[in-house]
């Protein structure tokens, strides 16, 4: 039984989850260095807090398990009801109590994270959180071992994401849906595809058009790429290079806005072309065919988000029961036509073939391998410089 | 009573307490550190730091929610972006805080995160609602309410922190005052504790150390009884114990070579013999013990008092022929034979059938030690042990090998001796004979000369017809002549009872003041006749001595007479009498030719004549200074004669003055006489011959 559900095709609502996520992905401010696995970049941060024991698994006498995911990240009815959640709970008999949440990366601390930081119970049995994020889960010990045993669908996790961006990735968590972060522009208004963030932010005929999600991350990663550097692994000279850049853009009156609220101003027309996720210009284009997204030349920004299992949390089986549900490709492929996001199930696009052959073929949702492997992520920063960078950023783009 | 230890187990007993001690105080002091770090760690790292923490995390939560009121207000995504990265700073200055509590604060670390968590909630659904809605407003509502109640634990939880910082502060003070006493005591102690028992140990091993390094010096300084005393620790104890048996090692070899001492004492053979088994037995602890001594080509068995004489005297008897050359062998090498068992294959060296008589016997082993003097072996010493227990040690055989060179030394002595004894006993046998003949001789000459001065007396009376001048004058030589035959008579049977042992003295009183002029006047003739000065020195108080009156004037007769005789004409005789430290004083004192120095000491020996006398033909008989000494002893008195060759000689005769003890005298002691050898006048060495 699912409850709480928002109804989809509104458009405030539409487009709720994909307005906000990036805002979490660039506004770790008060986060420390982030990931366990990518501790050999990371700049030292406080120990762990340690949570006590975990009682035993109660999985078998507790027939439920608590999701809490992102808003609009999961199939629902126009009856607010959820087709997998309710195919799960009447294949196994386990009740969900699936609560959306989320709107920000940060909310997994704040609403999640926080019980543990406290020693108790967090509530939540089952948490999707972004990667960065679920990297700083573990660094605190607050993620349960995943049980091979009972994740036998693990196996069909795309192998680029089985150490991305934490290493041994599905021995904490299994990604529930991935993205790409790249050029998002209105065909009607630039009567060209936009190919770069060059193009972006320095052509004449889009000037005054182009809006910038705040995300510094996902903005910088991408002119960093169009210079040539590597997101994962720049100097401070490099920095300074791209939000030079972003400086002149702005200067030349180049950018129109900086928001993560963009798809409406994209869908009117009055904005042109902009930095945007996949996930959001293929929903969006249901509504508005003449959206699209480039991949830029210099290559994109990729990301996942991951379900875990919280320390703490008494019903685990419960929890990876569901996990691997999801890994089937066959529901797999649901919640795909869904969200229309990038697909981590091995499998998933031959049955969406059968689903929706033109779905299938989005390269955005089933990428193929040399796409992903031009994918990036943003070097991991100490604490000082997730400050000084974002301030620097945001002083750059006039927020 | 407890095993005594060593010295060394006591010093590492000793360092282990200290360093227990030390270690003791080591973890104290570093426990006390510890605890009060602990304390301060607390108060400064947790409580301080947990207050400000603490304070951090409400700073946080209140930016949360100032900037969902931004958003509530504005509906800017900026404020949003707060609201969410505030949560995440907010969360893990929460975690900081609990890994800060200790569990009297833990409950109100885990009260905020309720309301935090609650407010957090209500935000985040409040920004998601339809802007201006009443859900919107609700949640908002609901937002503020759950801020407000975790500001009110948040203060309730500083204001707890306050009070236990407080109190961890006085605490930390406290404990810091009982660490350091405790550190104090204890450090005093671990510094007593070892100086008392490195006292203790120092007097308890170094009081008897003492005594043994005294009962040392005692056996050096003679002291044979001194044994140490067996006290302290175990290496001490088996010091004294080694030392005392040393000493008592030392004592059983000093006995034996003591009773070496002994054995050369004995001038008899079997004496020697039997002194040398009995220090055997008593010292060396033998079971059996027998000394063989060669004979012609053999050996015979010298003393045997054992159970088992008649195995020996068989055993001796069966000596293979070539034991004597063997013997000879063994002392020319001046080496021992010892057999430590001899029932070993060391024993097979020894004739079976020899052998078989000292197993027979209950011999171990043997230690054989020959002995002889020059090349002459004269025997061997064999000993005999029964326990294997005692093997002879090096000590033994060189006591042995002393023991039997001593053995061979006392019997030559005694051969010696016999020797000397037989001509002895021949020179005495031939002395009686010469005084008995002197005697018998001097007695016959008496009975004619007595007719000769008879007939000459009648001669000289005309009984036989007138006497011419001329026989007169003849008969004047014959008178002379017999005068002198009847003193050198006198002096011969003088010598004769001297020697015979049957001169003695008569002794009255006498006042020898009165004797001096009559012996004067007789010699003053001759002395006038001679063309010599004679003076005499005599008191007018009475010289009271026991004296034979005869022997006296006889005495002082013989010394003028000599005076006068051996005093060229023109010379001095001077006859002293006087008293001098309780004696009675006679001094003879002449300025003749004197006696030679190297002759002085014989001055008083029997027919003693000095060798310038002899050489100017001065006729004497050498007696008279003999006589003169037997009559002094006899008066038990002393002469003393000093002469110088050439210059003269005085001779002084002392005798003790009835009635007067002499100081520092005695009348015996004095009687011999002598001639002086110290003094002035004795190193002018004057003298005269007799």
């Amino acid at each position: 039984m699912t409850s709480g559900l928002p109804v989809p095709g509104v458009a405030g609502q539409l487009t709720r989850r994909r307005l906000l996520r990036g805002a979490a992905a660039g506004a770790g401010l008060g986060a420390v260095a982030l990931g366990t696995g990518l501790s050999a970049c990371s700049a030292p941060g406080p120990a762990p807090v340690p949570v006590p024991p975990a009682a035993a698994d109660q999985s078998r006498t507790r027939k439920v398990v608590r999701f809490v995911n992102w808003y609009d990240y999961i199939d629902v009815t126009p009856s607010g009801v959820s087709p997998t959640l309710m195919e799960f709970t009447r294949q196994t008999g386990i009740k969900v109590d699936y609560t959306p949440l989320f709107a920000d990366a940060n909310q997994a601390l704040g609403l999640v994270g926080i019980a543990l930081a406290a020693g108790k119970d967090p509530g939540y049995d089952l948490v999707v959180v972004a990667d960065w994020m679920l990297a700083q889960f573990i660094e605190q010990g607050w993620v349960a071992e995943l049980s091979p045993g009972l994740l036998t669908n693990a196996r069909r996790l795309r192998p680029q994401f089985r150490d991305w961006p934490v290493p041994d990735l599905p021995r904490y968590a299994l990604p529930w849906q991935g993205g790409f972060t790249g050029i998002g522009y209105n065909a009607k208004v630039t009567r060209r595809p936009v190919t770069g963030m060059t193009d972006l932010l320095t052509a004449p005929d889009l000037r005054g058009r182009v809006s910038l999600v705040s995300d510094m991350r996902d903005v910088v990663g991408l002119v960093l790429l169009d210079q040539g550097s590597n997101p994962a692994d720049f100097t401070a000279a490099e920095f300074g290079r791209a939000l030079a850049m972003l400086r002149r853009s702005v200067a030349v009156g180049q950018i129109r806005m900086v928001t993560n609220n963009y798809l409406p101003a994209l869908a009117k027309g009055t904005v042109a072309a902009g930095v945007a996720w996949s996930g959001d210009i293929l929903y969006a284009r249901q509504l508005s065919p003449a959206l699209g997204f480039t991949w830029p030349e210099g290559g994109g920004m990729v990301w996942t988000d991951n379900m875990m299992v919280p320390a703490l949390a008494p019903v685990r089986a419960n929890a990876e029961r569901l996990m691997n549900f999801y890994y089937q490709p066959a529901v797999a492929a649901q919640l795909a036509a869904f969200n229309r996001f990038l697909c981590p199930v091995l499998g998933t696009q031959a049955v969406m073939g059968r689903l929706d052959p033109a779905l299938a073929r989005e390269r955005y949702i089933f990428p193929a391998p040399a796409l992903l492997d031009s994918g990036h992520y943003f070097k991991i920063l100490s604490r000082a410089q997730i400050a000084a960078y974002t301030a620097a950023f945001q002083t750059a783009v006039g927020l | 009573m407890r095993k005594p230890r060593s010295i060394v187990f006591y010093a590492w007993l000793g360092l282990g307490v200290d360093l227990l001690l030390v270690l003791g105080v080591v973890v104290f002091v570093l426990a006390g550190a510890a605890f009060q770090r602990s304390a301060i760690t607390v108060l400064t790292q947790r409580a301080q730091h947990m207050e400000l923490v603490n304070l951090t995390l409400r700073s946080d939560f209140l930016d949360t929610q100032r900037a969902l009121r931004g958003y509530q207000a504005t509906g800017q995504a900026r404020f949003l972006e707060t609201f969410y990265s505030d949560q995440a700073s907010f969360v893990l200055d929460l975690a900081r805080l609990r890994q800060l509590a200790w569990p009297g604060v833990l409950d109100g670390v885990t009260a905020q995160e309720r309301y935090a968590r609650a407010a957090f909630l209500a935000g985040g659904q409040a920004v998601v609602a339809p802007p201006a809605s009443r859900a919107a407003a609700g949640l908002y509502e609901r937002a503020s309410a759950s801020s407000d109640a975790f500001v009110r634990q948040n203060q309730r939880l500083q204001q707890r922190l306050t009070a236990e910082n407080t109190v961890l502060a006085a605490r930390a003070e406290r404990t810091l005052g009982i660490g350091m006493a405790g550190t104090a005591i204890i450090l005093a102690a671990g510094l007593a504790i070892p100086v008392l028992a490195f006292a203790l140990a120092l007097r308890w091993t170094s009081v008897p150390v003492h005594v043994i390094t005294a009962t040392v010096r005692r056996r050096a300084r003679g002291d044979r009884s001194a044994r140490a005393g067996v006290t302290g620790p175990a290496d001490v104890r088996e010091l004294a114990h080694a030392i005392n048996a040393l000493a008592d090692e030392s004592d059983r070899l000093r006995s034996v070579r003591a009773a070496s001492m002994r054995i050369r004492e004995h001038l008899e053979a079997p004496a020697v013999l039997t002194e040398a088994m009995a220090a055997i037995e008593e010292h060396l602890a033998v079971a059996f013990v027998w000394i063989g001594l060669v004979s012609g080509e053999g050996l015979e068995v010298a003393d045997n008092r054992y159970p088992a004489r008649d195995q020996v005297a068989g055993m001796i008897g069966n000596l293979p022929a070539d034991t004597l050359p063997w013997l000879r062998d063994l002392y020319t090498s001046h080496a021992s034979y010892c057999i430590q068992d001899l029932r070993s294959p060391a024993g097979e060296e020894i004739p079976p059938e020899i052998r078989s008589v000292l197993l027979d016997m209950g011999a171990i082993s043997l230690l054989l030690s020959p002995f002889g003097i020059g090349r002459e072996a004269l025997g061997m010493l064999t000993l005999l042990r029964t326990d294997p227990a005692t093997p002879w040690t090096g000590q033994e055989v060189e006591a042995v090998e002393s023991l039997a060179g001593d053995v061979a030394r006392g019997l030559e002595h005694a051969r010696l001796y016999e020797g000397k004894q037989h001509l002895v006993a021949e020179l005495q046998s031939l002395d009686r004979a010469k005084t008995d003949f002197l005697a018998s001789v001097t007695h016959d000459f008496r009975t004619p000369l007595t007719s000769i001065i008879g007939y000459a007396e009648m001669i000289k009376d005309g009984e036989a017809g007138p006497v011419t001048p001329k026989q007169t004058e003849m008969l004047g030589a014959v008178d002379r002549n017999v005068e002198r035959l009847q003193n050198l008579i006198e002096d011969m049977l003088t010598i004769s009872r001297i020697e015979l042992g049957a001169f003695s003295s008569d002794l009255r009183p006498v006042d020898l003041a009165a004797l001096v002029p009559t012996a004067a006047g007789a010699v003053r003739p001759s002395a006038v006749d001679s063309g010599l000065t004679f003076d005499v020195i005599a008191p007018d108080e009475t010289l009271a001595v026991d004296a034979d009156s005869e022997q006296i004037d006889r005495l002082l007769t013989n010394l003028l007479s000599n005076a006068v005789k051996y005093t060229p004409r023109g010379g001095n005789v001077t006859l002293i009498a006087d008293r001098a430290d309780g004696y009675a004083r006679l001094v003879v004192k002449d300025t003749g030719i004197g006696i030679p120095r190297e002759e002085q000491q014989s001055a008083f020996g029997r027919f003693f004549r000095a060798s310038n006398a002899v050489r100017s033909s001065i006729p004497g008989t050498g007696l008279g200074l003999s006589i003169v000494g037997s009559i002094v002893e006899n008066h038990h008195g002393d002469i003393e004669l000093t002469s110088q060759e050439g210059a003269g000689t005085t001779v002084t005769v002392r005798l003790p003055l009835r009635g007067d003890s002499p100081a520092g005298h005695g009348g015996p002691q004095r009687s011999r006489p002598r001639a002086a050898t110290g003094g002035a006048a004795a190193q002018r060495g004057e003298g005269r011959p007799r």
